[in-house]
């Protein structure tokens, strides 16, 4: 696999800087308070992710592991998009809907076990595909920027799952639907045993995607189409290929990621579907993890591990301040897109 | 009448965020820099504005000048965002997309954080200054109005305005007769920001009187959805943002959800295919905005002679309205040519 250093580079002075600026930011804050210094967010990280190998307790480095299996799916989603340069923001949206789906077809089936959760599975999948068409529709034949619809979708998705689960599938609790059945869950027994915690087949579900994103993009006359409309559409479409029909299957199987992610999240880390008026964030993770990795498969799971790695270190975050990850998260997103353009000047400077 | 008097107060109330918030989101994509950025501006700048109006009170301030105070630490917020904004997207010709996700990513977080720290929960206390109020109509509405007419004016009439617009349809026909594009769109991004502020301030001091994670909680976007309806224009802005306000307002009040939905879904339905058709055939601004109106009359009737229809139908309506004019509008290229396209200067 060939390593552009460049890139590295790039990437590894974003991460830099969001460590930087967030410890100066909980640093600067904790002025007076133990708990908070400017080695907190390092020593948070470290507890939050791989310190578990080391004292035997899995269960932190578990979640890390899952967070990451379900946020590299989105960022596959949003960085397979951008190949064929569509933005699609809308991860969130497909998300929510591969999500809501796949908690449907785990309440309401009845099929075997194994078989019960592929089929959940295939239905969250579908729906976050099908949901990512409007916009592929709307770009191919209409010419509608993906970007403004895809934002208006994330919101509807998220809206009108909550009305159909308070109006249509509460459960016990009026906003939210009952627990999937135990023949949809796609949770390891033997795993969580080991971990500690909840280990489901997401990470399968991840490499699989890992594999076809990088097979699709590398080694097929797709890939290489989706490139060339991403490129120039015109030029694409004088070259014979079929540009609107490309466009919408990019959606599609960008989709199909964003709503795999949101299928696993559902039918492994909860087993239900709450109604909510605000996002999970998931969807919008994928964005950063797209950029940060540069689009690559191997970067992206660097980052997505990164990324996860500092959403875990949210949940443990003293004193529940867990939102200034965010902020450390915007930082390295601004940073990412930023450090390529600097260093191609500096880079273009000495040419 | 007093009844509906006060009806319309509060849907002017409603719409007010949304309507100068969107005359922000104008004045930066006119000059073509997309601004998707407008919720994190929003709520960092509500925060600020309850900090600034919670100091002032805390000072001793009860007067209007507690608010003036609090608007003017939202606006340094909705500056420093926007600066941030035009520098990354202008100068760096980083993707104004994600530019503007990490700007919302980052203000949510830094103003929720800031919270916490500050008042050790995740909402800030009430503020007790009364708004100034005209004929039962906050100033600050007034105020707004008037900002869409001031904007109106400078689109339309003075040099900076037509400049603007010009670096948002070509901006390199625009540099060959000597205007600055980097200059005028760093001054148009900075516009947006204290519009942006304003808007963020407004919810603070009209609607929620106090700073949480549920303050903005998507009016950035739906003053996204306003702006696009409103055709980047201010008067369209103006009753996109009287009608959006006003399903928002609806979708947040209405909470009796009754058994059957279906047939007022399909009046509604109904209404906006006949708008749609409308649109189409006569392709007029002026009938696009009295169709609004029609629309919003109409939805009205439904309200409080009809049927009851299930709030998230009135959260969602806005943003397929949206959806619905981008189509429209694909075919009529409404939307600045240059609109999200760095300007590089080799």
């Amino acid at each position: 696999m060939k390593i552009d250093k460049f890139k590295v580079l790039s990437s590894a002075i974003a991460v830099f800087f969001g460590f930087l600026i967030g410890a100066i930011i909980i640093g600067l804050i904790g002025i007076g308070n133990p708990d908070m210094n400017f080695t907190t967010l390092f020593s948070k990280f470290y507890e939050a992710t791989i310190q578990g190998v080391f004292t035997g307790d899995l269960s932190k480095t578990g979640d890390w592991l899952m967070i990451s299996s379900i946020i590299i799916l989105t960022g596959l989603s949003v960085a397979f998009a951008y190949k064929g340069n569509i933005f699609n923001i809308g991860a969130e949206g497909q998300f929510v809907a591969g999500a809501f789906c796949a908690t449907i077809a785990g309440i309401t089936l009845n099929l075997p076990t194994g078989i019960h959760a592929i089929v959940a599975l295939l239905i969250g999948i579908l729906a976050g595909s099908l949901y990512a068409l409007i916009p592929g529709i709307l770009k191919a034949y209409y010419n509608v920027s993906e970007v403004v619809v895809t934002i208006m979708l994330n919101w509807i998705a998220v809206y009108y799952t909550s009305y159909l689960v308070t109006d249509f599938f509460a459960g016990d609790y009026s906003d939210k639907t009952n627990n999937i059945k135990e023949s949809a869950s796609i949770i390891s027994p033997y795993l969580s045993d080991i971990f500690n915690t909840r280990i489901y087949y997401g990470f399968i579900v991840a490499i699989i995607a890992l594999v076809i994103y990088y097979i699709i993009l590398n080694k097929t006359k797709y890939g290489y189409e989706l490139k060339a409309v991403g490129y120039n559409v015109n030029a694409a479409n004088y070259a014979g290929i079929k540009t609107k029909r490309k466009i919408m299957s990019t959606f599609m199987i960008s989709g199909a990621f964003s709503g795999a992610a949101g299928a696993i999240y559902a039918l492994g880390a909860v087993d239900f579907f709450a109604a909510s008026t605000t996002f999970l964030n998931y969807g919008f993770d994928g964005i950063t993890v797209a950029f940060l990795g540069q689009m690559s498969t191997f970067g992206m799971i660097i980052s997505s591990l990164l990324l996860a790695g500092f959403r875990s270190t949210g949940r443990i975050f003293v004193g529940n301040y867990k939102e200034i990850i965010d902020v450390v998260i915007g930082i390295i997103l601004i940073f990412s897109v930023l450090g390529p353009h600097v260093l191609n000047k500096i880079r273009g400077g000495r040419k | 009448m007093e009844y509906i008097w006060k009806t319309l107060i509060d849907i002017l109330i409603f719409s007010t965020p949304l309507i100068v918030t969107a005359l922000g989101g104008m004045f930066s994509e006119k000059s073509g820099i997309v601004n998707i950025g407008l919720e994190g501006i929003m709520t960092f700048s509500a925060f600020l504005t309850a900090l600034g109006i919670l100091l002032a009170e805390s000072a001793g301030i009860h007067s209007i000048l507690a608010l003036a105070i609090g608007i003017l630490f939202g606006i340094i917020g909705g500056l420093i965002f926007a600066a941030l904004h035009a520098t990354l997207t202008i100068k760096f010709q980083v993707d104004q997309i994600i530019s503007g996700t990490a700007i919302n990513i980052i203000g949510l977080g830094l103003a929720i954080f800031l919270t916490k720290i500050i008042y050790g929960a995740s909402s800030t206390p009430f503020k007790s200054t009364f708004n100034e109020k005209i004929f039962g109509i906050p100033l600050l509405v007034l105020i707004v109005i008037a900002l869409v007419f001031v904007s109106k004016f400078i689109m339309d009439k003075t040099k900076f305005g037509l400049r603007l617009k010009a670096c948002g349809e070509n901006p390199y026909a625009a540099s060959s007769v000597g205007i600055n594009v980097e200059r005028v769109r760093f001054q148009a991004v900075l516009i947006s920001g204290v519009l942006g502020a304003i808007g963020g301030a407004s919810m603070v001091i009209l609607i929620s009187s106090n700073f949480s994670a549920n303050t903005i909680a998507g009016n950035g976007f739906i003053a996204l959805a306003v702006l696009i309806f409103g055709r980047w224009n201010p008067i369209g802005i103006l009753f996109a943002g009287l009608l959006f306000g006003f399903l928002r307002k609806l979708g947040t009040i209405i909470t009796v959800l009754p058994s059957d939905f279906a047939l007022p879904l399909i009046l509604v339905l109904i209404i906006l295919i006949a708008c749609i058709a409308v649109i189409v055939i006569f392709k007029n601004k002026i009938i696009n905005v009295l169709l609004m109106i029609v629309v919003y009359i109409m939805i009205l009737n439904l309200i409080y002679f009809g049927h009851q229809i299930p709030s998230v139908y009135y959260s969602i309506l806005p943003y397929i309205m949206t959806i619905v004019a981008l189509v429209y509008y694909s075919q009529d290229k409404v939307e600045p040519k240059a609109l999200g396209k760095p300007y590089e200067v080799n």
